[in-house]
């Protein structure tokens, strides 16, 4: 529900002033539109005229992924429930439901999908520009830990054969896990190549 | 809400001009094709960096698709 207040003051000033003292409100909080410019009149007597504004609340940067995503995780799992929490740098979702797996998808590929779009859409719509991200249950830790077990023995493989290894493509942020991982092994060094979605990285012998 | 519905609803979240979507379903026995048509303007907008966008669209609406046991292909019409 969009809260919409009237309020006057001798100036525009004022009557937004007052506005926000009721909506208990900032500036980059609402929007404003002036009914009444206000006039002080002639000798601050004849035609003098209060300033009226229009405010209301903006629509939050969470509020609108909960709608995003309780509307979009009902096609997909009618049970499935969010989680928001939020700090100055990130939004945090964390999704809870009967068919993670589906949500998840295919090493993350769906939960990838949604996070992407939702950030595409709530950046459109906001000039808030904390970023969106999107987890299920524990599958962003699970993956974390996965691909650094994984790319630990890929480097081992990689220093004993000489051979660079090409792993399939991967998100930016699953990308960065591989490089720091590999960062301090003196043995190989890692490069991304190909365009997103399908780039990926190549492990090199040092 | 199912797959043809939630196609329309990331479709018009992402246009300027969301009026202007259509959105329809050429169905077939286990697989169908779901065809977006977007204002001119707006078809970069659904299509994305590199076609970066409309493949997120897709896997979104394979993993519904794939509640109902169902497949689709989704394209954007020109």
């Amino acid at each position: 529900m969009q809260e919409r207040i009237i309020r006057h003051g001798r100036t525009v000033e004022e009557a937004l002033e007052n506005a926000l003292r009721d909506l208990e409100a900032s500036r980059d909080q609402v929007e404003v539109d002036v009914l009444e410019e206000g006039a002080s009149g002639f000798l601050g007597i004849i035609g003098q005229r209060e300033a009226t504004v229009e405010v209301r609340m903006k629509e939050s940067k969470e509020d609108f992924v909960e709608e995003f995503l309780k509307t979009v995780l009902k096609a997909i799992d009618s049970e499935a429930e969010i989680s928001i929490r939020s700090d100055e740098d990130a939004i945090y979702v964390d999704v809870d439901g009967e068919s993670l797996g589906l949500i998840i998808g295919r090493r993350g590929d769906t939960l990838n999908a949604l996070q992407y779009l939702l950030n595409v859409t709530a950046g459109k719509r906001s000039s808030d520009r904390r970023s969106i991200r999107l987890d299920a249950g524990d599958f962003r830790s699970r993956r974390r830990r996965e691909l650094e077990q994984m790319v630990l023995r890929l480097a081992d493989r990689v220093a004993k054969t000489r051979r660079p290894f090409h792993l399939d493509p991967m998100p930016p942020h699953e990308r960065k896990i591989v490089h720091t991982v590999l960062q301090t092994d003196d043995r190989v060094r890692t490069e991304s190549e190909g365009m997103d979605p399908k780039r990926h990285i190549i492990i090199h012998p040092a | 809400m199912g797959t043809v519905e939630l196609v329309r609803y990331l479709t018009k979240a992402l246009v300027d001009e969301p009026e202007a979507v259509e959105v329809r379903e050429v169905a077939g026995e286990r697989s169908s094709i779901i065809e977006i048509t977007v204002a001119p303007d707006d078809i970069g907008k659904v299509i994305g960096k590199r076609g970066r966008i409309v493949h997120a669209i897709r896997t979104v609406a394979k993993a519904a698709a794939a509640r109902e046991d169902k497949r689709v292909e989704v394209e954007i019409m020109e």
